[in-house]
């Protein structure tokens, strides 16, 4: 498959010219921080999102991206995986499948079941073609989706950050499977931003940048060379902080975290998170706690307020009304949030700038002595993330107890002292020593409740 | 809030209600272009229609900005109405009860905090059911104008009405707001509490702390929350506030103009301040804007009431909430695109 497109969302441009070029029976990576562009390139190829100008091909045909919809996407053989599940939650995986392409009154499900079942054996699946996706846990949602693709005949199957909620034991299953795909010649297009995984199974992998294309390596190039095409500069890699004090400062649902450690809180999401973090926010005093949500948009900032407002979110007693600019000017510079201007609209931030609105809101919060950071990189770029993982160990540094609760285990991998496990709304157990090689493992089995 | 994108809005739900308008005119047997030159004519070359249209958007005024505050918030009050009745009701049984000689710097701050706390307290009910019970403001609201409107005709048959009138006895004389004397028009000195009201809104919402964090709790409620800015306790003032300011209208119709409480002094005010508080972008001058506008709209029925009758005006007026209604997110997008 081959794809060039321009597209352009108002002032903003999303694709520059960006290409991608697949060839049959491979696993190609697409990588890029966000806002590369990389999701959009593939809602062009499968007809989502109208280019402004593009070329498309697919087996040597070429489509007319003007007439190119979902459907005719479908019926050349391509199916994508999207980021956020697109089933319907309240119909069977079958019942989802059939949607959209049943013609006439009746509609006919045994079929389509059977042969779901199929496909999904084919490459080591198992998926219930009866279940309800609302009932299913988020891999197995995912492996429907990916049976209900392959069942409406995909010859190329995009996955949009497929590993992003997966276990590390689910995220192995899934390549299996994708490799079995591409062993009987089958193609994959897998968007990423996990460069380990791109090592582990990517045949060739292409890097976008500001909606343009910028390179593409063989899918074992060095990890390095690959990130410097990303961000066009080099990421310094954060160190774990110092030796945390004896003394305990915070001590909730049974998990203790002592002043100036990081304790990192592991597991699949909907296992009890939000539920922690919700209980710590209201029992801490909230003078003491710097709290970032994992909901950024709806929880960390009023999206149609200026940065200089959202900076003084619920600090006003502190700052007074006269104090906003000058407070927001300081924090624009020191936590390089852009655009400087403290007049900015919130909605109109890249998500890694809003996310540092937020972190240097909370963070900043005098007499802070516990920090709560609730997914705190979630979309956000690779800068953005070396800065707000900076600043999350200067507070542990400077003594704060710090609860990281996060879905990304490299994330708690670098950045934790030690970390616990959630799986059904309790801490399943916990690991000490995050340097041990078989660390990533036994978060993991602790993840899937394995151990208990 | 842009106000470019906000004047546009209105101006484009104006044109639209006008069109329509110049239609309903034809179709009632006039030359639309006569009737608007006479309403515009005769509105300009008289006096007394400007003493008029203040009157009449006086009231408007109060429960454009008491809608407005709470749209501030991210409420929506439509109780308005009951919250007028109330403040109407306090107003005209405390100037009532007041001996006949009491001065007036006794006996106009006297009405004045009993239509305002009259109104504050529908509000504050209906703002604690939201706050605390999570029962939407737009139900509880319609629910209160009803018991209101039903009790304060209870209180009235009972106590206040007498001589077969659904009217109370007048207010102590030192009560009365002056007429401002234009043209023998019923405007009187209660235009400038509604002035001070609008400049105490904006004041309230640029220049104060809560009022600054109002806003917030109206754009985001949940990262408000999350702030540790207290969203349950900002509704109960912000609803507090409104009805204090819908109460406040009684300054207009009970001191103002009638001199005393009648059953149905503010009918419909307190929903065609939703109108002006929509019309009017939320922003206090815009609300006073509007007010006047519509002022001027029902004045223009008697205006050209030898030409088309004066329900046609009537008709208008809802007309152009409608087209703003059906017209604000349409051209919103429109002018974000372009910008």
């Amino acid at each position: 498959m081959q794809i060039e497109a321009d597209k352009r969302y108002g002032d903003n441009v999303a694709l520059d010219g960006a290409t991608l070029s697949v060839e049959r029976g491979t696993i190609h990576a697409l990588v890029g921080e966000n806002g590369a562009g990389k999701s959009t390139l593939l809602k062009v190829a499968f007809g989502l999102v109208r280019a402004d100008r593009a070329t498309i091909a697919i087996g040597g045909q070429t489509i007319d991206p003007t007439t190119n919809t979902p459907r005719v996407a479908r019926g050349r053989g391509l199916g994508l995986v999207q980021q956020h599940g697109a089933l319907v939650g309240s119909l069977s995986v079958v019942e989802n499948a059939v949607l959209g392409r049943a013609h006439g009154a009746w509609v006919e499900l045994a079929a389509p079941a059977a042969s779901i079942d199929r496909v999904a054996k084919e490459i080591g699946l198992e998926v219930d073609p009866w279940a309800i996706v609302d009932a299913l846990p988020v891999g197995v949602a995912q492996r429907a989706e990916i049976a209900i693709a392959l069942e409406a005949g995909a010859k190329i199957l995009a996955l949009d950050e497929p590993t992003a909620l997966l276990t590390p034991q689910e995220v192995a299953g899934l390549f299996a499977a994708l490799r079995t795909l591409v062993a009987r010649g089958d193609t994959v297009i897998l968007v990423t931003h996990k460069l380990d995984e791109v090592r582990a199974i990517a045949d060739r992998v292409t890097v976008l940048r500001a909606g343009k294309t910028v390179a593409t390596f063989a899918g074992d190039a060095p990890t390095d060379e690959i990130v410097r095409a990303m961000v066009g500069t080099e990421i310094a890699r954060v160190s774990k902080p110092p030796p945390p004090r004896d003394e305990i400062a915070l001590s909730i649902e049974g998990i203790e975290v002592k002043r100036g450690e990081i304790v990192g809180v592991a597991g699949v999401e909907g296992n009890g998170q939000r539920e922690l973090v919700a209980a710590a926010a209201r029992t801490i005093p909230r003078a003491a706690l710097a709290l970032i949500p994992e909901d950024r948009h709806a929880e960390g900032l009023v999206l149609p307020a200026s940065v200089a407002d959202n900076l003084a979110l619920g600090r006003l007693d502190e700052l007074g009304l006269a104090g906003r600019r000058a407070h927001a000017a300081a924090l624009c510079k020191d936590f390089d949030i852009r655009p400087a201007d403290p007049d900015a609209i919130a909605s109109s931030l890249s998500g890694g700038n809003q996310q540092k609105v937020v972190v240097a809101r909370e963070l900043t919060r005098p007499g802070v002595t516990i920090v709560i950071a609730a997914q705190p990189t979630r979309g956000v770029d690779l800068a953005a993330i070396a800065l707000i993982h900076a600043r999350l160990r200067a507070a542990a540094e400077a003594g704060a107890a710090v609860l990281l609760v996060s879905a990304d285990l490299d994330e708690i991998l670098a950045l934790a002292h030690r970390a616990v496990v959630l799986y059904r709304g309790e801490v399943a157990g916990g690991v000490d020593d995050l340097a041990a090689p078989d660390a990533r493992e036994q978060l993991g089995a602790l993840m899937t409740g394995a151990r208990a | 809030m842009n106000v470019k994108t906000e004047v546009s809005v209105a101006l484009v739900a104006l044109l639209v209600a006008a069109a329509i308008g110049s239609i309903l005119i034809v179709i009632a047997g006039a030359s639309p272009l006569e009737v608007w030159i006479a309403v515009i004519d005769r509105t300009v070359r008289d006096p007394y229609a400007w003493g008029q249209i203040l009157a009449k958007a006086t009231p408007l005024v109060f429960s454009g900005l008491a809608v407005a505050i709470a749209l501030r918030a991210g409420l929506f009050n439509i109780g308005g109405e009951g919250q007028m009745v109330a403040g109407c009701l306090a107003c005209g049984a405390v100037g009532a009860a007041l001996p006949a000689g009491t001065p007036a710097v006794i006996a106009i701050p006297a009405c004045v905090i009993a239509a305002a706390l009259a109104g504050a307290a529908i509000g504050a009910l209906t703002g604690a059911m939201r706050a605390y019970r999570n029962a939407h403001e737009v139900i509880v609201s319609i629910m209160m104008n009803a018991i209101v409107g039903g009790v304060a005709l209870w209180i009235g048959n009972t106590w206040l009405f007498t001589g077969g009138v659904t009217a109370g006895p007048p207010i102590a004389h030192g009560a009365e707001l002056p007429a401002l004397g234009i043209a023998g028009s019923s405007a009187n000195v209660s235009v400038f509490f509604a002035a001070l009201a609008a400049g105490g809104t904006w004041w309230w919402f640029e220049r104060t702390k809560t009022g600054v964090e109002w806003r917030w709790v109206g754009q985001g409620p949940r990262a408000a929350a999350t702030a540790g800015i207290r969203v349950p306790r900002a509704y109960v003032w912000v609803m507090t506030a409104s009805g204090a300011l819908a109460g406040l209208s009684a300054t207009h119709a009970v001191m103002g103009w009638r001199h005393a409480y009648q059953d149905d002094l503010v009918r419909n005010l307190g929903f065609l301040g939703i109108a002006v508080a929509l019309l009017g972008g939320g922003h206090p001058l815009g609300v006073v804007i509007a007010a006047l506008f519509i002022g001027f709209l029902q004045n223009a029925g008697l205006a050209a009431a030898d030409l088309v009758p004066k329900s046609l005006f009537d008709v208008l007026s809802a007309m152009i909430i409608l087209a703003l209604a059906a017209a604000s997110p349409t051209v919103r997008r429109a002018l974000e695109k372009k910008a």
